[in-house]
């Protein structure tokens, strides 16, 4: 599991919860670019993509981890503020795996990216 | 003395009355109005004419029979002459004897006295003509002047003395007795006398048309020189006075109440009567009475009949006589003039008056369409001065004729600058250089209508502003008023409020993810056990996370829903899946609540968004839930009619006051304000269903009973597929745009909706009649209906009766467009599918267009690319 975000409160909450809740292994990243050099050293299972970040943004960030063949089968799971289902359909129409909406209930983030992943 | 010697001598006394009478003809001639001289010379002539008469007779006694017979044809050519003369003249002529008895009159005489001359030949004249003075008493023969002429021989005059008519009556004259002598003996008299009565009539007339004409020209002077017109009718009082007589004299003017005379021009600047504010109520004073009975005055202010006050005032002042005079134009009263005298006045005053009335009253009148053109025009000129918008007036030729201070303002030239060159300078220079070709294009675009352009400042900066074009005339021609509306701030302001929700929405939401992620650690004691009481503190704080969670997203739904940009994805819907879905979302909070939930599986289907209609129906579900007590059911139904279906959410709580069931919609309120904090919720919900359900063109209501229980009823417009065999009229599926048909009859206007309409991607069908707006949907059902609300052959009402009466028909959306804006009841009857509506003179081309685009989907249908 890989958390970027740039947002420390926000990684570390979903720290807490995917490792405290879920029991999951958990890597993080800060930024887009930590993030694409995290997914390939750990290869996680899903990644959680913010997409509002300064400089490389969740967008740039999804492109360049599907252009890697080495990052490009690992599921994205999109974090975003924006509540509108038409940007919701947007992201899902781009490839991503699921897309979460800010703010998010910590005590069922793991069991949610689960079903995603499994899905 | 020899015949021939006494013949010249006749020769010579012939002559000489020859010439007398030719000279007194020629004297006659040129003294005419003289009438003094007339009369002496005629006496003259006549007496040189006796004269040559005696001598021929006197000779003709002692001549041949031969001399005789040619001296009397002389005498009888030289007697019919004489007759000729005193037979045309315009003076009484005539002759007495020794004895004062009549032996000639002429004619004129005859017309004067009435008597003929055969009725008092040989009778005393006197007796006749001259027996009584004016006052009646008599006049004895023997103090008679112009008999004593015939005992005195001396010629006697007099003017003033009066003669008797047959008829009884006296007339003044003026007359010249000459005794006339034979062998210097007195042998009788000529009398000629002048009816003065008529002389001095005429002289008196002759001098008021003379004063009445000086007046007349004094008015005329004062009304066209005058500077303003107080002054012009100050003249005009002040001619009064010194053609007509007047000791002072007023000009009043009615006020434009029409209920008072304001006093305007006076003859008494130096010596006021009235301050200078005078007023008279109509109907109150001389002045006011003769404004209220529009009939002219005349006074006598000694008469007892006048009123005491008024007598007293003239007596003070002397006056004696008053005259009045209503002024009126067409049969408009416009004011009085009047004025009072020292010394009686005549019907010759209101004469003179009557002959100035019109042209005052027409001098007052264009004063005052003068006065209020400067003031119309100063009140059109302050407006025009003061308006936030911009006005530019150019000609047929597009050359810029005016500007107003906004559109120096909004275009950043000065007026001096715009005046004169092409319309062209305005524009971008995109539009191309033939201002003439912008001015047309904007004429089909714009006339009577906003719509959208860009334009240039002076700084080369293009910008946006919305301009509403009229036409006027002025004596120089057509020309056309643009209204200009600078809008580059509006849409600034519109760039940023989108920049302001999208920062909102991401900046609220950052922390409160941090804030509610640890709350929800916390409770779900994932950081260790907490006591009960922590546990309860931190249940309050992540609710309330939750509910401003909430609050956000409902603001930007319901900003979105007000500006359209909500994404609205119309589709057949069974109102099966929808009741389905909604029940399914509020299931566990009911549950929950103790609160059962009942519904009867609805059968039919509906035009609409179906995560919307799911949304409003969890939201009225919800509130039925969260209002209703412990076991006491929520029940959710349909049915279906005119082409509606409606759908109740009956609930058995505690109802709502009659005062609030508007309230409701709006934002932010619930029944009671605790409402919001017991219940939780934004207090928007019900707002955004409303937002909703009008997107759908259908409508939301509620009907409470208290402490019984409230419905909330939708309705909605059912699909037109809802019949098995609504394929048929369908749209065609092989068609990749989505159709419109505008029904328009203004060509030019369909024209330019027509072209905005192909410019976003749509296909465009029209119709200028309601019968062919109606024949052309049953053929290939259009995606979107835009209506005309005024169509020739079946007005709007007409086409959307037959069309809902169609169930093939009936779910189709459509687009009203009106020029005034409608009644929800026109509404009601304009409501088919979806329906929306719009008011042609508030709606710019851009807020048609995007209106358009909302209900067919968005153009090429982007959504629904696969």
């Amino acid at each position: 599991m890989l958390v970027v975000d740039d947002e420390d409160d926000i990684r570390r909450i979903a720290m807490l919860a995917l490792v405290g809740v879920g029991g999951m292994e958990v890597a993080e990243a800060s930024g887009g670019a930590e993030g694409i050099c995290r997914a390939r050293e750990s290869r996680p299972d899903v990644i959680l993509l913010d997409m509002m970040m300064p400089g490389m943004d969740g967008m740039a960030t999804f492109r360049a981890l599907r252009g890697d063949p080495e990052t490009s089968g690992i599921p994205v799971v999109f974090l975003t503020a924006k509540a509108m289902s038409a940007e919701v359909d947007r992201l899902k129409a781009l490839g991503a795996s699921g897309v979460l909406i800010k703010p998010f209930d910590p005590m069922t983030l793991p069991a949610l990216l689960r079903g995603l992943v499994d899905a | 003395m020899p015949p021939s010697t006494l013949k010249k001598r006749i020769g010579v006394a012939f002559a000489a009355g020859f010439i007398a009478f030719a000279a007194a003809v020629l004297v006659v001639a040129s003294f005419a109005g003289g009438q003094r001289h007339i009369v002496e010379l005629v006496l003259v002539a006549g007496a040189l004419l006796q004269l040559g008469v005696f001598l021929a007779i006197e000779q003709a006694r002692r001549r041949d029979a031969a001399d005789r017979q040619r001296a009397a044809d002389r005498m009888r050519q030289q007697l019919s002459f004489t007759a000729a003369i005193t037979d045309n003249l315009g003076e009484g002529v005539y002759a007495l004897d020794r004895q004062g008895r009549l032996t000639f009159m002429n004619p004129a005489a005859h017309a004067m006295l009435g008597w003929t001359e055969e009725e008092l030949l040989g009778k005393s004249m006197h007796e006749a003509i001259h027996f009584q003075r004016r006052d009646g008493t008599s006049v004895p023969a023997s103090e008679c002047p112009l008999i004593g002429v015939l005992r005195t021989g001396e010629r006697f005059s007099n003017t003033g003395d009066c003669f008797t008519r047959k008829d009884g009556t006296l007339f003044s004259v003026e007359y010249v007795s000459s005794p006339f002598r034979v062998d210097g003996h007195v042998t009788g008299a000529v009398v000629a006398f002048q009816d003065i009565a008529d002389r001095k009539k005429t002289e008196a007339e002759l001098l008021e048309r003379a004063h009445q004409a000086v007046f007349g020209a004094a008015v005329g002077a004062a009304l066209t020189k005058a500077e303003n017109l107080p002054s012009a009718l100050g003249q005009c009082a002040e001619a009064m006075v010194r053609h007509l007589g007047a000791a002072m004299a007023s000009i009043w003017t009615l006020a434009e109440s029409e209920k008072v005379l304001e006093l305007q021009g006076t003859s008494w600047a130096r010596r006021p009567l009235f301050g200078p504010q005078a007023r008279v109520p109509v109907g109150e004073f001389r002045i006011g009475e003769i404004a209220r009975d529009r009939r002219p005055a005349l006074l006598d202010l000694t008469a007892s009949r006048e009123r005491e006050d008024d007598k007293d005032w003239a007596r003070r002042e002397g006056m004696v006589a008053f005259a009045g005079y209503p002024l009126i134009v067409e049969d408009r009263l416009v004011g009085v003039m009047a004025m009072f005298a020292t010394r009686p006045l005549t019907e010759t005053a209101l004469h003179a008056l009557a002959s100035v009335a019109d042209e005052i009253a027409l001098g007052i009148d264009r004063a005052r369409a003068a006065e209020a053109l400067r003031a119309s025009e100063a009140r059109t000129r302050a407006v025009v001065d003061h308006l936030m918008e911009g006005l530019v007036v150019v000609d047929e030729t597009a050359i810029i004729r005016a500007v107003n201070p906004a559109a120096e303002r909004i275009f950043g030239y000065a007026a001096a600058e715009l005046v004169g060159r092409p319309l062209a300078v305005l524009a971008p220079e995109s539009a191309g250089p033939d201002a003439s070709r912008f001015l047309r294009e904007a004429l089909r675009r714009s006339l009577g209508r906003i719509t959208e352009w860009e334009g240039r400042r002076k700084s080369g900066e293009i910008f946006p502003f919305e301009l509403s074009l009229f036409e006027f005339r002025t004596p120089e021609g057509r020309r056309f008023g643009g209204s200009v509306r600078d809008v580059s701030g509006i849409r600034e302001v519109e760039r940023l409020k989108k920049e302001f929700v999208a920062t909102v929405s991401h900046e609220l939401r950052t922390p409160l993810t941090s804030i509610r992620g640890s709350l929800g650690l916390l409770a779900g004691g994932v950081l260790g056990q907490l006591t009960p009481e922590a546990v309860e503190v931190v249940a309050v704080a992540e609710r309330n996370v939750i509910r401003l969670v909430r609050l956000i997203n409902d603001i930007l739904d319901l900003e979105r829903l007000d500006t359209g940009r909500i994404e609205m994805h119309f589709e057949t819907l069974t109102l099966a899946s929808v009741f389905e879905r909604s029940l399914e979302a509020v299931r566990a909070f009911a549950d929950q609540e103790g609160v059962p939930l009942e519904s009867t599986a609805p059968s039919g289907l509906v035009w609409g968004d179906g995560d919307r209609l799911v949304q409003v129906l969890v939201n009225l579900l919800s509130n039925a839930v969260k209002f209703s007590p412990r076991g006491r059911g929520v029940r959710l139904s349909a049915s279906e009619a005119g082409g509606y279906a409606e759908v109740r959410v009956t609930d058995q709580g505690r109802g709502i006051p009659m005062s609030y069931r508007e309230a409701i919609f709006e934002r932010f309120r619930q029944v009671e304000a605790s409402d919001a904090r017991q219940k939780g919720g934004s207090g928007l919900g019900l707002a955004i269903c409303k937002a909703i359900i009008e997107q759908h063109g259908g409508s939301i209501g509620v009907e409470s009973e208290e402490g019984r229980g409230s419905v909330f009823w939708l309705k909605l417009p059912v699909s037109p597929r809802n019949a098995p065999e609504a394929s048929a009229p369908s749209a065609d599926s092989s068609r990749e745009k989505p159709e419109v048909l505008i029904a328009e009859d203004d060509l030019a206007l369909l024209d330019v909706m027509e072209r905005q309409l192909q410019r976003t991607g749509l296909f465009v069908r029209h119709a200028t009649t309601g019968e062919q707006a109606i024949a052309l949907v049953r053929g290939r059902l259009p995606s979107l209906l835009v209506l005309d609300v005024s169509l020739p052959r079946g007005d709007a009402f007409d086409v959307l009766a037959v069309l809902r009466r169609d169930p093939l028909l009936a779910g189709l959306p459509v687009l009203v467009y009106s020029v005034s804006d409608l009644t929800v009841e026109q509404r009601e009857r304009l409501t088919l599918g979806p329906t929306r509506f719009l008011t042609k003179t508030r709606s710019t081309d851009r807020e048609f267009c995007d209106q358009v685009l909302a209900m067919v989907g968005h153009p090429a249908g982007a959504a629904k690319e696969p």
